[in-house]
């Protein structure tokens, strides 16, 4: 899975970490996230989604792998 | 995230010296023989190797008792607290981890099945419970700590 988060936070002007604060995860975990070697469950997706004020679909979409 | 069944983060110092009393204590008693003086406890025994009842009360210094409940303790402590910021990708982390440790674990119970007899297994027997707990926590601190120092790198 695919995701452009880093890009929406820097729409945002957030840190890592002000991302983290936002949705109650630590920063390491968007770290993780960011260079995909994490995916989030659907309850994180969603709180992002809340902070960026768009779809899930905005800033995560499907691999042909997956 | 509710993740629930966890000891609060506060517990961890406390767990890491119980942990350390405990390593030291077991060693120098499973090693050199030491026991604490002034110890001797009439303890409550089930299930004795000799006589015919199913309890006794035997004469006994409990350094080994001592050291086997609080490490036991202390590394609950130490493996089952809580970060400062517990998410699901810390929870993800601790799980592998104890799955890693089971399979180490195990895998050393194999070999040691097929080369260790008599005493020699019998004391290898006796570590194994507390050696997975302490395979668990080095694994997951390890993990825990690249996780931290990669990130950091960005």
């Amino acid at each position: 899975m695919k995701n452009n988060i880093r890009v929406e936070r820097a729409i945002l002007k957030i840190t890592q970490q002000e991302l983290a604060d936002r949705i109650g995860v630590s920063r390491q975990t968007i770290n993780a996230i960011e260079g995909e070697k994490y995916v989030p469950s659907t309850l994180l997706a969603l709180k992002m989604a809340k902070v960026f004020n768009k779809p899930v679909e905005a800033f995560f979409w499907l691999e042909e792998t997956d | 995230m509710k993740t629930n069944y966890l000891f609060p983060n506060r517990l961890r110092p406390t767990g890491w010296i119980l942990l350390t009393i405990g390593i030291v204590l077991g060693f120098i008693y499973l090693f050199y023989g030491y026991e604490i003086p002034g110890l001797e406890i009439n303890a409550l025994s089930l299930f004795p190797n000799e006589g015919r009842s199913i309890i006794q009360i035997e004469k006994t210094n409990i350094t080994d008792e001592l050291a086997t409940i609080v490490y036991i303790i202390g590394a609950l402590l130490v493996g089952f607290s809580k970060e400062k910021i517990e998410d699901e990708y810390i929870a993800k982390i601790r799980l592998e981890s104890l799955l890693w440790a089971t399979y180490a674990t195990l895998g050393g119970q194999l070999v040691g099945t097929i080369l260790l007899y008599e005493f020699t297994y019998l004391y290898f027997i006796f570590i194994i419970p507390p050696l997975f707990l302490l395979i668990f926590i080095i694994c997951y601190y390890t993990r825990i700590h690249l996780l931290k120092s990669k990130s950091d790198e960005k």
